[in-house]
């Protein structure tokens, strides 16, 4: 059946593998030959079934679902935290967290044990590959340390600890749980109180940490910022050395005073009026860029003028976005706020929306 | 007849006119991906993802999978954009990715998804994979029929040349195996899928 011995070139003619003579030449057998003829019509007939396979695709609702899961899935596995509040440390920053849970209370502590341990947990998150977490305790304090997966975690169930975490770069989380909260150190030093089975008090000293108490929001507390719990006039005031800041129930903004709409100030690369689509990239570029960089003040700036210079940008939502991270990572948590505000305001249903609400609290 | 049926369409309304005009704003997407920009991950998504899920869908014969399988594609892209060469075009590169996926989706969960279907639902006494075959093979045409019995690996090289028009330096390169190897899978395929298309018509 298979007479003609060009019969191979058809296939390699129909798929372009052959050169100009060869295909010249095998072109010019196809006129003459009528098997050949046949095997390339068979060849084209293939070619064509397959093209009109049938191939569904979602429908446009569906693909938006799966474009924000997506996009959700990517961003945890990129900053490797799943929670709201994502810090991410520069790496080769050496950074101190000490916390000092000040268990001023500590005697009454272990005394009031009967309190019903609600779960509350003290976190502090501190990613770094060689992360070294020295604790002091105080004598009476009852806390444990365990190592579990990428997160160092400390519980401290009465006392105080004095913990001194150095990092090198991304690395291990260091959590601190107490009974009633959980603290999630996004920044280098602080200090946490706990008595009577609940967590006193947090104060910062350098960064941010993140507090979230059972059936609370949670809430962060930037450096020169204290949250006290708030005693029912009853009970005794805890003894400790409580410094200076009143046990206000939520952490005086004293960093914040920058409102969203003053860094009008920017120098920013936006240069024409209308910007076309090479501009207004490069002027995203470019403030991503100086977010990379870690110069989240210039980083700010720019995505503050570019959200404004192109509020029907994709980008847009991105660059708010990424603006109120850029002040939470330099540790203004006013101006994160008031940026997140921002965001919510012009998309109240963006996918960073749940994050965007935990930080405007 | 006489003309080279590829070149003739490339030039007409072949996939390869679909790609997008601008392949440097997809390599410069690719590399923010690689430097963990999230908004060049949605810019990539936008463009790229019918005809992924397309690859996808006809690659895997329809499987109910497909959805799973073109998002992991995306999902994936995080990490690979990292080893991206720029060897080739975005898109031949990312059917690369689809083809790994899709040679590869013998994942535990799908076999456990599977496993648990053929043991707890049973409709009139059939299994659903066995309802999902007989509907699926009802509504599907003679070639799809055909395209199933072909190994996986065939089935793709012939997918990537035919349908979506790459060259077999551009197969070569996605699926990292010698140019040799893809012409040989697409012979093969052809051959098969002719053989079996032949017997199925009598």
């Amino acid at each position: 059946m298979t007479a003609c011995d060009r019969r191979w070139q058809v296939a390699a003619l129909h798929d372009g593998r052959l050169s100009g003579a060869e295909r010249a030449s095998a072109e010019r057998h196809l006129v003459a030959c009528a098997e050949c003829r046949d095997e390339a019509a068979a060849l084209a007939s293939l070619s064509s079934a397959l093209r009109e396979l049938p191939a569904a695709v979602p429908d446009q609702l569906q693909l938006r679902r799966y474009r924000q899961s997506l996009l959700e899935r990517a961003d945890a596995a990129m900053t490797g935290r799943h929670q709201a509040i994502r810090v991410r440390r520069r790496p080769l920053v050496l950074a101190a967290a000490a916390l000092f849970v000040l268990a001023g209370a500590g005697a009454l502590a272990s005394a009031s044990r009967t309190t019903s341990p609600r779960a509350a947990t003290t976190v502090a998150a501190a990613p770094v590959p060689a992360t070294e977490v020295d604790v002091v305790a105080s004598p009476e304090a009852d806390w444990e340390r365990e190592t579990l997966g990428d997160e160092i975690r400390l519980t401290l169930r009465a006392g105080s600890l004095d913990v001194r975490v150095r990092r090198a770069a991304e690395g291990r989380r260091v959590l601190v749980r107490t009974p009633d909260a959980e603290i999630e150190d996004i920044g280098t030093t602080f200090h946490v109180a706990v008595d009577e089975s609940r967590t006193r008090s947090v104060r910062v000293r350098e960064g941010r940490v993140v507090l979230r108490r059972d059936g609370e929001p949670s809430r962060e507390i930037a450096a020169g910022e204290e949250w006290a719990r708030v005693e029912p006039s009853t009970v005794a005031p805890p003894a400790a050395p409580r410094t200076s800041t009143p046990p206000a129930a939520v952490p005086a903004p004293r960093s914040a005073a920058i409102p969203p709409s003053s860094p009008t100030a920017a120098p920013t690369p936006v240069a024409s009026a209308s910007p076309p689509e090479d501009t207004a990239g490069r002027a995203f570029a470019a403030a991503m860029s100086a977010f990379r960089a870690g110069a989240f003040d210039d980083a700010a700036r720019q995505f503050h003028a570019f959200s404004t210079a192109n509020a029907g940008d994709a980008r847009a939502e991105d660059a708010l976005y990424l603006r109120a991270i850029a002040y939470a990572r330099l540790g203004r948590s006013g101006s994160a706020r008031n940026a997140a505000r921002d965001y919510l305001a012009r998309n109240p249903s963006g996918f960073r929306a749940p994050e965007m609400r935990t930080l405007a609290e | 007849v006489g003309r080279n049926p590829r070149a003739s369409r490339a030039e007409t309304s072949g996939p390869r006119s679909a790609r997008p005009a601008e392949p440097s704003a997809d390599r410069d997407a690719i590399a923010r991906v690689a430097a963990g920009d999230l908004a060049a991950l949605g810019e990539l998504y936008d463009r790229h993802v019918e005809a992924v899920h397309r690859f996808v869908a006809r690659a895997t014969c329809g499987s109910a999978d497909a959805p799973d399988i073109a998002q992991d594609v995306f999902l994936s892209l995080s990490s690979s954009a990292a080893s991206y060469d720029g060897r080739l075009d975005c898109r031949p590169w990312l059917f690369g990715i689809a083809a790994f996926h899709v040679l590869n989706r013998r994942r535990a969960a799908t076999r456990l998804r599977r496993f648990l279907e053929r043991l707890l639902l049973v409709q009139d006494g059939r299994t659903v994979d066995q309802v999902r075959a007989l509907e699926t093979r009802e509504t599907m045409g003679a070639t799809a029929r055909a395209l199933e019995k072909i190994a996986p690996a065939k089935r793709v090289a012939l997918l990537l040349a035919e349908v979506e028009g790459l060259s077999g330096d551009e197969i070569a390169v996605a699926l990292g195996i010698p140019a040799g190897t893809v012409w040989r899978r697409i012979h093969e395929a052809r051959t098969e899928l002719r053989a079996v298309l032949a017997r199925d018509a009598r």
